[in-house]
């Protein structure tokens, strides 16, 4: 897994699955990588085969972690080209609804628009 | 008058459902494809029914007996593999001087409901959420005891359990003995089949729910056919095992029997697992 901080966004790639065996060694990297001006967590699910419930579970945790860090600034998390398997799972824990999923092959340039949180 | 009835085989377009059980024994909206087509033929004046099953024959068999439920006798036979309507013909009926239905009733390959042939069920999943949709406004047959319509297309089967906070929205058709807890959205175009258990606040949309499935609390099923574990997006042609028995699994091994013939008992999903959900759900939506 590789972290990356550019222009305020906070990029993960190279991960290969998100579930009970990494999910706290992934919580506390990521944790450990956030900074006060951060705009934005983009996760890349491209090459990820497997995501459970404590993988949710880990992605729900860091976003809370993160926005406690935003305090009342904008905050976005996006998960990107998530295979079809991983976004089913996450549609079906309904984490569709809280983080941005930029479905495999349109993903867009450039940093995240912030979320206004207030 | 003797038929003849050929149980399809694996079908590549709808291979995971084919994984859960012998395609003539999936469920739509409570009955098997090998029931509705018994009892097709027994309206035709079938008498004797030979069934060719090379996917699972005990599993077929053990589902429709000897067929005295209909009034006929039926014969299983496993097959090799799956015949087509003309060599089961040449094998089955050259030789045999009993009198058959009239074609194309005489020999039949279940891949279509009697009642809707125009529509194809096993050629992808799509196709198959489709003709189960289909069959909604037609199931409501005399022969169902029990099943009401509470609201023009909201269907509801014996004995199934939808809590007052649940919001069911038509068409939809709830299986018998299903239980569905408060809050939950049933709705539009969902069918649960029998005894599925649909937990707290989940919603389920444009959806079929297999038979004994558990829908954990605060989830949400749209496009998909849920089978047990297998949750299978039929738009998207996707298939997921679902790894965690508090999301999405069958409820077969948790089963609690019903305490008496007429009040069943309710029945719970694992209280730990639920726990676990509601708490990180509850996150979600606050």
């Amino acid at each position: 897994m590789n972290i990356n901080q550019l222009n305020g966004t906070l990029s993960v790639t190279g991960l290969r699955e998100l579930n009970a065996t990494n999910a706290q060694a992934f919580r506390s990297a990521l944790a450990r990588a956030l900074s006060r001006d951060l705009q934005a967590i983009e996760i890349d699910f491209s090459q990820t085969r497997a995501v459970d419930g404590a993988g949710l579970g880990a992605l729900v945790a860091l976003y809370e972690t993160a926005k406690e860090h935003r305090k009342r600034e904008g905050f976005a998390m996006r998960l990107t080209n998530p295979t079809p398997t991983v976004q089913q799972m996450i549609e079906l824990a309904r984490l569709h609804h809280l983080f941005e999923i930029s479905p495999q092959g349109s993903a867009p340039e450039g940093t995240l628009p912030p979320i206004n949180l207030t | 008058m003797k038929a003849l009835l050929i149980c399809p085989n694996e079908r590549a377009g709808v291979a995971a459902l084919a994984e859960c059980v012998p395609l003539a024994n999936v469920s739509i909206l409570g009955k098997t494809l090998v029931e509705y087509w018994l009892e097709h033929l027994a309206g035709l004046g079938a008498q004797e029914v030979l069934i060719l099953a090379a996917d699972r024959p005990d599993q077929v068999l053990a589902g429709i007996g000897d067929g005295a439920r209909w009034g006929l006798r039926v014969i299983l036979k496993p097959d090799k593999f799956e015949r087509t309507p003309e060599e089961a013909r040449a094998r089955h009926q050259a030789s045999d001087q009993a009198a058959w239905l009239p074609a194309p009733n005489d020999v039949i390959l279940m891949d279509y409901l009697p009642s809707l042939p125009q529509l194809p069920l096993f050629t992808s999943y799509a196709d198959w959420f489709a003709a189960a949709q289909a069959l909604m406004p037609l199931a409501l047959t005399p022969d169902r005891l029990g099943v009401r319509e509470l609201k023009p297309g909201e269907w509801v089967g014996l004995n199934a359990h939808v809590s007052a906070g649940a919001k069911l929205i038509a068409p939809c058709w709830i299986g018998e003995r299903a239980w569905i807890e408060a809050d939950a959205t049933i709705g539009p175009n969902a069918v649960l089949e029998r005894e599925v258990f649909i937990g707290h606040g989940a919603e389920v949309s444009h959806s079929v729910i297999g038979p004994e499935t558990l829908v954990g609390q605060f989830t949400e099923i749209r496009n998909s056919i849920a089978w047990g574990s297998t949750l299978i997006n039929w738009q998207r042609d996707s298939c997921l095992k679902v790894p965690d028995s508090f999301l999405l699994c069958s409820r077969e091994p948790q089963r609690i029997r019903p305490v008496s013939a007429n009040k069943p008992a309710p029945v719970h999903a694992p209280l730990s697992a639920t726990a676990r959900f509601r708490e990180y759900a509850t996150r979600l939506l606050t």
